[in-house]
């Protein structure tokens, strides 16, 4: 199957090779080029021959929310050798991947991104793309709407989703608009109900699990009365029910009466979902549109209910979350936003003067600590003058912190360690409260006189206490790096097989180099391999020695014919006459014919040996020369076959 | 493919296998003296690329995609900002999507195992470590982690050594693969010494050397099958909740051991029946427990 000229030798060396070298470039491309309003698109960019580029520049976007959804290294290198020429490839790049969801609808352009390489721009193409609005209906209705849209940070807000469907016509008005799509429910996408298009900084209060489950339609696997949420049960990865190929969800539901777009009062089945969420941070953060899709039932016809595809989308919302207010902000405020509890505790209660204490300070409650910092209590009244502070520590533990001071008591007249003011912001008050924790009582003594020698040891007490060692506790962190993040996948089974084609195939050339060590070890057999090529190279030499002249030795050529029936048949060369060969023939088994003519060549060499080369019958050399070629081919091919 | 054969095997430290075929192929082009060798040692060269290239289907580490890469930064994420023992759960599950996607990684079974550390879950935490490390040996971070969560389910890591032990000395610091590459490298350089013996006049210096490197590759193909015979032979399990091992399959015998087998107890499955497991505990002894109590591997 292969030939070794054309193998491909694949090397690793680390010496220097031939470097193909591209041209940078911008690859654009996206999932699709035709979407409702509301919906998205994967818009991939990929810098191209690259070696650590910059991030794209997405301008002119402004009819499109991005959202970088990740990136991806496509550095590789390899070194090929192809007949012996060596070529090593070298690709650098990055992939960024987006989400693009237009704002608005009609025949659109996603703009030409760009990125600047080596002081030069790149500019990617363009794609055009047709976003269709949906059409105007008040047969489903689809409304988002939020409960507050400034909060301050750990203030919950709540989405709500109001679904409207228009009751159904005639005598089906008492069933569930939601029940009549025969095993294909209409699908509803709710990008805030998908843990993993929740906007980072908002904490959802529930899990979507929490949320749907209670509501997973029981009916759902005959009649379907209910939709589709995000596909979950599709193709979710994050499905709870794996082997449910659609699941069903029924919302609470109630009947009301909206005004159509004629102007005339209809009955709707309202469904709601909510979801509440926690802001993290402060920023305005977006929730995505809302959009559903599918047949609902809109008309009467003989054959019983008639209905329409329908794709209603929702409009996108955003809160803000604003910082907590400067007025009114107290000087002990440590930037705790919610509800906490503030304790402290001092470690040894009785000391002398100049001996370090601890003051353990631990701040723990509901709300958010990214901005928490360690009460500056070298301004705190009865601190200050009675005690040498130094900077806290701090360490986080489960809804809190913990920071740790260390004092030094300055004189022997305190009593007790003063209240440590701290100040926090209660999002529900929406205004600063101030905490404080309880007095400590203290007992200070006076310093003790030291000798010498106590205070040596004293010294190296402790730095022996202090001296840094490796912690043996606490776990090691986790790998992050994709560079490295390998999948091993094994497979005994072919390795195995691996090996036995490796075994098979040495088996296999080691038989062949045994046959062929066989043979050559057989001096018969080696004649008769090579007698047509030496008669060949006798009969090339022959004519070389008759030159110009063009005369050659029917004498010689006869000795020819006669050396390759002797390599053939393993007799002797030396004084074979034209009876010996024709002897030698029919012992072959060689055909009459052929017989005829070496006897007849044979001959004609005896006669030239004889001194009647001038005879009759003689032809010219070149006839000679021609008619020995043809007996040669002829004879060796008929030998080979007997002999 | 090639190309993704020669990266693979970059990363796979197989630049000696390279230059192995680089002086078998220089070699075949001597003079027409060595013709008689040329022609077979061609033939090795093709053998030897036809073996080289069919390591590739045996599997080389591969690279995440888009999809992976996405879900590991999701999972790390969920780690990092992990507050509570569910969070940290919550991690461990999302690294579990990566794995059941095909994706098998040792950190991958890393990271999963500090995330059922930190939830408090220490069998599900060893459970993955021991997976993490057949892909891992030499980790040392994984080595303390796994270190720590023994230390903490009250099970030490078993000290003593077999006879065996000492001969596969390697055993433990090369990963399943890497043996495997191992005694491919061998078992070429077997069969190219065996072959050369045939063709060239030193034999008996050749047949020497080969027969040390064969007692190698003989010692390294044991090596495989002990990791074969041990990970996908034998079935490994951890307890993750304070459990009675029963001396039968049902909760009305008697119980097996004079104590619970506590969350990261290790054991050895021996058999199955319906909800239960037959399990050995290195040391102790062989009882029964449910299975809605075990995680196995």
């Amino acid at each position: 199957m292969m030939h070794s000229k054309n193998y491909l030798l694949l090397l690793l060396l680390v010496f220097p090779a031939a470097t193909v070298a591209q041209e940078p470039e911008l690859i654009v491309e996206v999932d699709r080029q035709q979407l409702y309003l509301g919906e998205s698109i994967i818009y991939n960019v990929t810098v191209n021959h690259v070696e650590n580029p910059s991030v794209p520049q997405l301008d002119g976007f402004d009819d499109f929310v991005v959202d970088l959804q990740g990136q991806q290294s496509l550095n590789s290198q390899q070194i090929t050798i192809i007949n012996g020429r060596q070529r090593q490839i070298i690709r650098r790049g990055m992939l960024y991947q987006y989400k693009l969801t237009p704002n608005v609808a009609g025949d659109i352009t996603i703009p030409a991104p760009t990125v600047v390489v080596n002081g030069d721009t790149l500019q990617g193409r363009t794609v055009p793309i047709t976003v269709v609005a949906p059409e105007e209906q008040d047969t489903v209705i689809l409304e988002c709407s939020l409960d507050r849209e400034n909060v301050y940070p750990m203030q919950p807000v709540t989405i709500s989703l109001t679904l409207a469907v228009k009751q159904l016509p005639g005598e089906f008005a008492s069933r569930s608009p939601l029940s009549v799509q025969a095993g294909d429910p209409v699908k509803l996408s709710v990008s805030w109900l998908d843990d993993a298009q929740v906007t980072e900084g908002l904490e959802p209060k529930q899990s979507w699990r929490e949320i749907l489950e209670p509501i997973v339609s029981a009916s759902s696997r005959r009649q379907s009365d209910g939709l589709q949420i995000n596909e979950i049960g599709s193709q979710s990865a994050f499905s709870l029910f794996e082997r449910s190929r659609k699941t069903v969800f029924l919302p609470p539901s109630k009947r009301t009466t909206r005004t159509t777009m004629t102007g005339e009062d209809a009955g709707y089945v309202e469904y709601q979902l909510q979801r509440t969420f926690v802001p993290q941070r402060v920023g305005t953060f977006r929730f995505e549109a809302a959009s559903i899709k599918g047949m609902f039932g809109t008309g009467e016809s003989e054959q019983g209910l008639s209905g329409e595809n329908i794709y209603a989308v929702s409009q996108p919302l955003s809160v803000t979350v604003k910082d907590v207010p400067l007025e009114g902000r107290p000087e002990s405020y440590i930037g705790a936003i919610g509800m906490f509890a503030v304790t402290a505790d001092v470690v040894p209660s009785t000391a002398s003067v100049g001996t370090p204490m601890t003051l353990t300070l631990t701040v723990a409650g509901e709300g958010t600590l990214a901005d928490l910092r360690p009460p500056n209590i070298d301004r705190i009244p009865g601190i200050a003058e009675h005690f040498r502070t130094y900077d806290a520590t701090e360490k986080p533990i489960a809804n809190g912190r913990v920071f740790t001071y260390s004092l030094r008591a300055l004189n022997e007249n305190i009593t007790e360690l003063p209240p440590i003011p701290v100040a926090c912001f209660d999002v529900e008050k929406e205004a600063y409260v101030s905490l404080a924790t309880p007095a400590i009582p203290l007992t200070i003594t006076a310093a003790q006189q030291l000798a010498t020698s106590d205070i040596v040891a004293s010294q190296t007490a402790a730095s022996n206490s202090s001296q840094l060692a490796v912690s043996e506790t606490g776990l090691f962190a986790n790998h992050t790096s994709l560079q490295t993040l390998r999948a091993t996948n094994f497979s005994m089974k072919q390795w195995m097989t691996l090996w036995g084609m490796m075994i098979a195939g040495y088996l296999t050339l080691s038989v062949g180099v045994q046959r062929r060590q066989r043979l050559r070890a057989d001096p018969a057999l080696m004649r008769r391999r090579t007698a047509r090529s030496r008669a060949i190279e006798s009969l090339r030499n022959i004519r070389t020695a008759a030159g110009s002249d063009d005369k050659v030795s029917a004498e010689a050529l006869s000795k020819v014919v006669a050396g390759l029936i002797a390599d053939f048949t393993g007799g002797a060369e030396a004084g074979m006459t034209s009876v010996d060969a024709a002897a030698a023939l029919e012992r072959a088994d060689v055909a009459e014919e052929i017989r005829r003519r070496v006897a007849v060549f044979m001959d004609q060499g005896d006669a030239a040996r004889f001194g009647a080369r001038s005879g009759a019958g003689f032809a010219d050399s070149a006839t000679i020369t021609q008619d020995c070629e043809r007996l040669i081919a002829d004879l060796s091919r008929e030998l080979e076959k007997r002999c | 493919m090639l190309e993704q054969f020669t990266e693979c095997c970059g990363r796979a430290g197989l630049v000696g296998a390279g230059v192995l075929l680089s002086n078998t192929s220089r070699r075949g082009h001597k003079s027409a003296k060595f013709d008689v060798v040329r022609k077979p040692l061609q033939g090795c060269r093709g053998f030897c690329l036809l073996s080289l290239l069919m390591l590739l289907a045996t599997g080389c580490g591969t690279v995440p995609d888009l999809e992976t890469s996405r879900r590991f930064q999701g999972a790390e994420e969920t780690f990092a900002t992990a507050k509570s023992a569910d969070d940290f759960v919550q991690a461990a599950a999302q690294f579990q999507e990566v794995l059941d996607g095909g994706f098998q990684s040792g950190s991958v079974y890393y990271n999963q195992g500090n995330a059922w550390m930190q939830a408090g879950q220490t069998g599900r935490a060893i459970a993955a470590y021991r997976l993490a490390q057949r892909s891992l040996p030499r980790d040392p971070y994984l080595a303390a982690n796994l270190r720590q969560a023994l230390v903490k389910s009250g099970n030490a890591e078993a000290n003593g050594k077999s006879i065996l032990d000492y001969v596969f000395f390697w055993q433990n610091s090369l990963s399943y693969s890497e043996k495997a590459w191992l005694v491919t490298l061998l078992l070429i350089c077997v069969l190219l010494l065996a072959l050369a013996g045939q063709l060239v006049s030193f034999q008996t210096e050749l047949k020497r050397i080969n027969a040390c490197v064969a007692v190698v590759l003989v010692l390294a193909a044991v090596s495989v099958a002990r990791d074969w015979s041990q990970i996908e032979l034998t079935k490994h399990g951890a307890i993750v909740a304070s459990t009675v091992a029963r001396k039968g399959g049902a909760d009305s015998y008697e119980p097996a051991f004079n104590q619970s087998l506590v969350d990261g107890t290790e054991f050895v499955v021996m058999s199955e029946q319906s909800d239960w497991l037959q399990i050995q505990v290195v040391g102790i002894g062989a009882g029964w427990v449910p299975v809605r109590n075990c995680v196995t591997y």
